[in-house]
Order: structure tokens, then C-alpha cells, then sequence
């Protein structure tokens, strides 16, 4: 193989830096946020004037962001003195005193956000491996889904500004009761407590007719944590080859 | 040659796009659609923010009367042809769905998106139906109460005619005389509103009732509506019940009672016969509106109550409003760091990858000079 000579990587850093400040520079005008660091581009200029009428409509966008796509544990085994290996995306790692050998410690969720301009629900289904027992094997493997409100979560790189308030209270008229899963056991405050994941999936925030996840900045965004116990007798081999949750934001149409 | 593979790992770092998930879809908002035999809509949308394939599809009711176009540079149309018929009388709900394919060469537990859009179509019958709605004005002592009765056809046949009887109620339930409105004809569809008005000629300040009864074709709706007698006043909502010691801020919040604005007002708080505090003044209350007055005291105290009078003053005029005011030990507040947004985050991070670069740049040409230096000497 021919070697890559200096003249060339250091081209390629050039490029590099072009393409960084150039990305840099078009995320923060569609950001708009160009007038908070100063920056201002023109992108019109009238040269006469005259007067008219304007029709204005301002259309609905349904829109919904997901700033992890996908969580790893890696892989690793159950330690001998353990029944079982318990494991968080929300990084709570080796929950049963040092019994999750060589798994990473996973500390962030699903972090989905309402980016659009109309409020949504949002629910999930699942693709793949979706019970425990495909996913893991063994005796008694769990595998469980939960959705806490970001402002609780407290998880970085929300797309927008980080929230203040606590998300999906925003029906009027009636409060579901913030990140509500439908199968949830709990039912006065279901957000943060596990429930079991189904492949026909689970309402998060709302349902079919009820919206309640805000568009406002403020209070757009929340956290989907997953939860694995790896039983000892686990199969070796078994484990996640293929499991895709799909979330979908909801709205009226 | 290590140093280079290093460096190339670091070009892909930087040029590689963060593979966060995200998906849109913008159209014109179409729900609710009032069902009408040969009705035609053709709404057009826009897919964005993803860097995947995605597909729409069409479920739920109706869908043999709706056609989705092909996905050409992430936009397309919605069409709804209704038939030449009318169809059951209820509420049809149909949902356009967005997704993005799916990504199967990803291992580990990964997530694509979906947007679903859902559209209420409304069917009304050929039997006769309205939605009727009422309001009523607030109104000063001894004017009038404008009345409006609106009326919305709920059917596809024409109404002969709509009246109403309006019914004006004190707040016991007792009436206090009654106004009609002359009948209208309404077409299918169509919407009227029936327009009356009530003297409060004697009647006091405070709330009242309008109750309506509309008779169309036969049939009967009633709907009812609050409305108020006011005068030149400004009434006392509420105020902050508890004060800490040292420096607290008081707030009251205050009601328009009047159906003109009330120029400059201002509230004066007074405990124990001491006057702690105005507050700034507000220049104009509009009329029937809520507005809050506050300030901050230097409260030095025994805890508990202690009685106190506020000073309401509005239009040249004072009102005294006895209170009762809790003197409560000062809370210590919990300070939070401030977060650091998003986008600031990553200009801070692409701010110092772009130094490392640059730095990375002078440290090898610094060196091949170096080492050119060393092969000459």
C-alpha cells in the first residue's frame, strides 16, 4: 500500500477545518440564532416598494427528533456469583453488586423532542428480538422501557434549548399526567417506572386523540431508558442482533 | 505512518455527520373536514430532517377515497375525492403515516422515527341538527347586555327556520325577564347568528345568567352564558398571603370591574398601621381585566399574623382592603447551575477541534522544517 504523504493530510486537515466552520456557521442560521452570537447575514434586499396584500398560512409541522439513535451495552457475561446481571441506559451499570462483567455503563437514553410546531403524542414499536426471552434467554429475563421527562432525566443535547419544565402536560383542559405508558403497572405516576416491552408497542406521552407533548423549547423533550436482566443461565451466543424501536410523534393531521 | 493513521482517524471524527434521528412532515392543517358529496382536497407536503428513505402510507377510515402521490425530492400531495353519495352519519378519523426505513445493518438496540398525522372527517346526516353557541357582554350598571346566539347547521338539509329566547337569571336562578330574536332561514352548512340586546336597566352590579332556547324546525337546543354588571371598580383577586423576613416581594392581583379602562393604578400595603410599600403603578387596566401590582418590603416582624390594609387606588379614587399578612422565617434558595444550551456547546467543541487542527498543522510543518534543517547541517 502506497504511504499517504504529508502534502496531502495536511490538505485534507485544511478541508477539514472548511467543512467544520462551514457546518458550524449553517447549523447556527438554521438554529436562528445568529442575532444571540452576532452573526447576521443578508439574504434580501428591496430595491423598490409598493403596497399589496399578503396571504399568510402558516403550516403544521409534525416533528419529532431523536439525539441518540442507538444504545450499546457491548457485550460481556453474567459473573459466577450472581443470579442475574441488571443493566440501565440511564447508567445505572451492575445494579446487582458487580454481577455485569465487561458490559459498558450506558448513560443515555432515547432522548426524543418535539421540534415541530403543533404538539404531539408519542408512542413506540418494536422491531426484532422484542420479548425477553428472544432477546436474552434464560430463566426470567426482563426487558423494560421507561420515559421520564428530560427535565427530570437532565440529558444533554436536547436540539433545541435545554428544558425548564417538566414535558407532556401541555392538554388543555386535562393533564394526563406527564410521560404516561399506557401498560404501565403504576398507574397514579407511571413516568420513570419500568414496563415490560411489547412488540405492538405502548403510548408514551398522549394517545390517538390527546397531544400533550408541547412544542415549546421549554418543555419539548424526554428520555426512553431500557432496562436488560441478564439471567445466569443466559445462553451464551444470545443477545441483541436486531432490535429497532421506531417512536412515533402524533398529531392532528 | 502511525501518527498519519491517527490524523485520519480524527478527519473522519470531524467530517462524519452525528447520527441522530429525526423526521418531519409540513402540509397545511386539514382536520376537521365537514364531509360533502364530490368534495375535492388536495393537500401537498414536505418531509425533512432525515437523511434516511421514507415511505408514506394512508390508514384507518375513508381511505378508498384517498390517493397519496409519489415521494419526489421529499415532497408530495394528499387528494380526497368523496363519492357522489352520502355516507353514514359519525366521526371518521384517517391517518397519514411517515416513516423512515429502517436501518438493518446497525447492531445493538437502534431507533428510526415516524410521523402520523390524523384527520377527523365529520359526517352529519340529512336529519336537521345545529351547534349553538351564546355570549354575552359584560355591561355597567343601567346599559346593555349584547346577546348573540350563533347557530352552525349539522346537516346536509335546509333549515326553514331558527329563533331564540333569551332568559337573563341573577345569580340565585331567579329571572329577571326574557328578550327574543326574530327567526332566520339557514341553509345546510351554513351558520347564522341572532343578535339581541338586554337592558340592566336597575339591576346591581354582580354576576348574572343568559340562557337561550332555540327552536329550529320544531326541534329545540338550550346553551347558557355568564356575564357580569359592573361598575367603576377595581376588585381585589388575591395577594400574597405569606412574607418572609427581610426583603420579600408582596403581589396582588386586581380586576377591572369597568368597561372603560382604569388610568393609573396603584396599591399602598400597610401592616400594623406602617406603611411598607407602593408599588409601581400600572398606567391603564383594560376594562374586564386582571392586572398584578407588586413590590418588594423590608419586613421586620414577629412570625406569624398580623393584620393589614391595602390601598387599592385607581381614576383618582382609594379603596381600603383589610388583609391578613403571615410573617414566615426567610427561605435560603437552592442555587442551580445554568445550563449551557445545546448549540453554544457544540460551537465550543467545534471551536477547539478546529485549534487542535490547526495546531496539529504547525507542529508538522514546524517539524519537516526541523528535519530539513537537520539533513542540510
Amino acid at each position: 500500500m502506497k504511504d499517504i504523504s504529508n502534502k496531502t493530510i495536511v490538505a485534507m486537515l485544511a478541508m477539514a477545518v472548511v467543512i467544520t466552520v462551514l457546518g458550524t456557521f449553517i447549523s447556527i442560521n438554521k438554529l436562528s440564532l445568529t442575532n444571540d452570537l452576532g452573526f447576521s447575514f443578508l439574504t434580501g434586499a428591496a430595491t423598490s416598494s409598493t403596497t399589496g396584500v399578503t396571504n399568510l398560512t402558516i403550516t403544521s409541522q409534525t416533528s419529532i427528533t431523536n439525539q441518540v439513535n442507538s444504545i450499546e451495552f457491548g457485550s460481556g457475561y453474567v459473573n459466577a456469583s450472581c443470579t442475574a446481571c441488571a443493566m440501565d441506559s440511564n447508567g445505572v451499570h451492575n445494579q446487582t453488586a458487580n454481577c455485569c462483567i465487561s458490559f459498558y455503563n450506558v448513560i443515555q437514553g432515547f432522548l426524543l423532542e418535539n421540534t415541530g410546531n403543533i404538539n404531539i403524542s408519542v408512542n413506540y414499536t418494536c422491531l426484532g428480538n422484542c420479548s425477553p426471552r428472544e432477546l436474552l434467554g434464560g430463566t426470567n429475563p426482563t426487558f423494560q422501557i421507561k420515559a421520564t421527562s428530560n427535565f427530570v432525566a437532565n440529558q444533554s443535547r436536547e436540539f433545541s434549548a435545554a428544558d425548564t419544565a417538566a414535558s407532556c402536560m401541555a392538554y388543555s383542559g386535562a393533564v394526563l399526567g406527564g410521560w404516561n405508558i399506557t401498560n404501565a403497572t403504576v398507574v397514579n405516576n407511571p413516568e420513570a417506572n419500568y414496563t415490560t416491552v411489547i412488540r405492538t408497542g405502548m403510548w408514551l406521552c398522549g394517545n390517538l386523540t390527546h397531544f400533550p407533548l408541547d412544542f415549546k423549547n421549554s418543555q419539548d423533550a424526554g428520555v426512553i431508558d431500557i432496562n436488560l436482566s441478564i439471567p445466569e443461565d443466559a445462553p451464551a451466543g444470545y443477545g441483541v442482533t436486531n432490535v429497532t424501536f421506531i417512536f412515533w410523534a402524533t398529531s392532528a393531521g | 505512518m502511525k501518527y498519519k493513521v491517527l490524523l485520519l482517524l480524527f478527519l473522519l471524527i470531524l467530517i462524519f455527520p452525528k447520527l441522530s434521528s429525526a423526521l418531519s412532515v409540513s402540509g397545511n392543517l386539514l382536520s376537521p373536514i365537514i364531509y360533502e358529496p364530490r368534495k375535492v382536497i388536495t393537500n401537498h407536503y414536505t418531509i425533512g430532517d432525515t437523511y434516511r428513505k421514507v415511505t408514506a402510507t394512508v390508514g384507518g377510515d375513508l381511505v378508498e377515497y384517498i390517493k397519496i402521490s409519489e415521494i419526489i425530492n421529499n415532497e408530495f400531495d394528499l387528494s380526497i375525492s368523496f363519492p357522489d353519495k352520502y355516507i353514514s352519519p359519525k366521526s371518521y378519523y384517517f391517518s397519514l403515516v411517515v416513516s423512515e426505513e429502517l436501518d438493518s445493518s446497525k447492531g445493538g438496540f437502534s431507533s428510526t422515527t415516524g410521523v402520523n398525522k390524523i384527520v377527523l372527517v365529520e359526517v352529519y346526516s340529512l336529519e336537521k341538527d345545529i351547534l349553538a353557541h351564546l355570549s354575552a357582554s359584560n355591561a355597567d350598571r343601567d346599559k346593555q347586555v349584547n346577546l348573540v346566539v350563533g347557530v352552525e347547521s349539522r346537516t346536509y338539509s335546509d333549515i326553514d327556520s331558527v329563533s331564540a329566547r333569551i332568559e337573563i337569571l341573577d345569580a340565585g336562578g331567579k329571572s329577571l325577564g326574557s328578550v327574543s330574536a326574530p327567526s332566520k332561514p339557514l341553509k345546510a352548512l351554513d351558520s347564522l347568528s341572532l343578535e339581541v340586546s338586554f337592558p340592566t336597566l336597575g339591576l346591581e352590579p354582580g354576576d348574572y345568567t343568559a340562557e337561550a332556547t332555540i327552536n329550529f324546525d320544531g326541534q329545540e337546543r338550550k346553551v347558557s352564558q355568564n356575564f357580569r354588571i359592573g361598575k367603576m371598580d377595581l376588585l381585589l383577586k388575591e395577594y400574597t398571603p405569606e412574607l418572609e423576613l427581610g426583603f420579600s416581594e408582596f403581589k396582588a392581583v386586581v380586576t377591572n370591574d369597568w368597561s372603560k379602562p382604569l388610568e393609573d393604578v396603584y396599591a399602598k400595603l400597610f401592616i400594623e398601621g406602617e406603611e411598607l410599600l407602593q408599588t409601581p403603578s400600572l398606567k391603564s387596566l383594560a376594562p374586564w381585566t386582571e392586572g398584578e401590582l407588586t413590590g418588594i418590603a423590608k419586613i421586620n416582624y414577629s412570625l406569624g399574623n398580623h393584620p393589614g390594609v391595602l390601598e387599592l387606588y385607581f381614576a383618582d379614587k382609594v379603596k381600603f382592603e383589610p388583609i391578613n399578612i403571615k410573617i414566615i422565617e426567610r427561605i435560603s434558595p437552592e442555587i442551580v447551575p445554568e445550563k449551557l444550551s445545546t448549540p453554544v456547546i457544540q460551537l465550543v467543541i467545534v471551536a477547539l477541534a478546529a485549534m487542535i487542527v490547526t495546531l496539529i498543522i504547525g507542529w508538522s510543518i514546524v517539524r519537516k522544517r526541523y528535519k530539513k534543517n537537520e539533513t542540510e547541517i
